[in-house]
């Protein structure tokens, strides 16, 4: 069966800013406090989870099992491999989208006090497998304008 | 680098669709492929997205979550004038 695959590999990296108006303290509680996590973290309403469980220490897991409405089974499984107290997250995770492996991922988490506020740099180091696409990336034309939407009208409130 | 070295260097971009070149006597002309990386960009853009959209709803949860801002604040409150 795996013939019919055509394995493919490829390698990549990038980098996301963000400039939150909260210190450290709140960024970092926001991160790593298992109920604070659990209002943002995912995929939203538009997925079931399955089974889900976090667990913030160097060497613990976060895992997320579900299904997207009407569409595909989505499994992320994550250790965490470095965490410096309000300064630094390093993690790595897989995913898989109906039993096909996706990717495998190096994930750095690096906040810094700026001004009233936090600076985030997030740094993800991947290999993705067999252009397998993940489920949020192809939404994303729809999706991720609706999401932009929602936070520039939580930001003007 | 040596001439053999961009040979092969080209021969992998132009099998990738990235470079083109033609040929007039002795002088072969590479150039770049318009729009060769629209395919990539979208690739690394559909890659990205989750993760931005993550740190987003990290962002928004940030600024509901008033009640974690009056736990953490041990100095005076000063900011109460929003409402």
């Amino acid at each position: 069966m795996s013939e019919l695959i055509e394995h493919s590999q490829v390698h990549a990296t990038f980098v996301i800013e963000r400039h939150y108006p909260h210190r450290p303290e709140q960024v970092w509680h926001g991160l790593s406090d298992n109920a604070a996590r659990e209002q943002w973290f995912g995929a939203g309403d538009a997925f079931a989870i399955h089974k889900k469980s976090h667990d913030f220490r160097v060497g613990g897991r976060a895992y997320e099992d579900g299904q997207w409405h009407g569409g595909p089974r989505s499994t992320f499984s994550a250790t965490y491999t470095d965490i410096v107290e309000l300064k630094r997250i390093v993690s790595t995770y897989d995913m898989w989208v109906d039993g096909g492996h996706l990717s495998t991922s190096l994930t750095t988490i690096a906040l810094e006090p700026d001004g009233d506020g936090t600076q985030l740099t997030y740094t993800e180091q991947g290999v993705h497998f067999d252009g397998l696409v993940s489920v949020e990336g192809r939404e994303q034309g729809t999706r991720g304008l609706l999401d932009q939407l929602a936070t520039y009208l939580g930001a003007a409130k | 680098m040596a001439l053999p070295t961009v040979v092969e260097h080209l021969r992998v971009l132009e099998a990738a669709g990235i470079v083109s070149s033609t040929k007039v006597g002795r002088v072969r002309t590479c150039q770049l492929t318009p729009g060769a990386f629209a395919g990539p960009v979208e690739w690394l853009r559909a890659n990205r997205l989750p993760a931005e959209r993550q740190l987003d709803r990290l962002g928004r949860f940030l600024d509901l979550d008033t009640d974690l801002d009056t736990d953490l604040d041990t100095s005076t409150d000063t900011s109460t004038d929003n409402e």
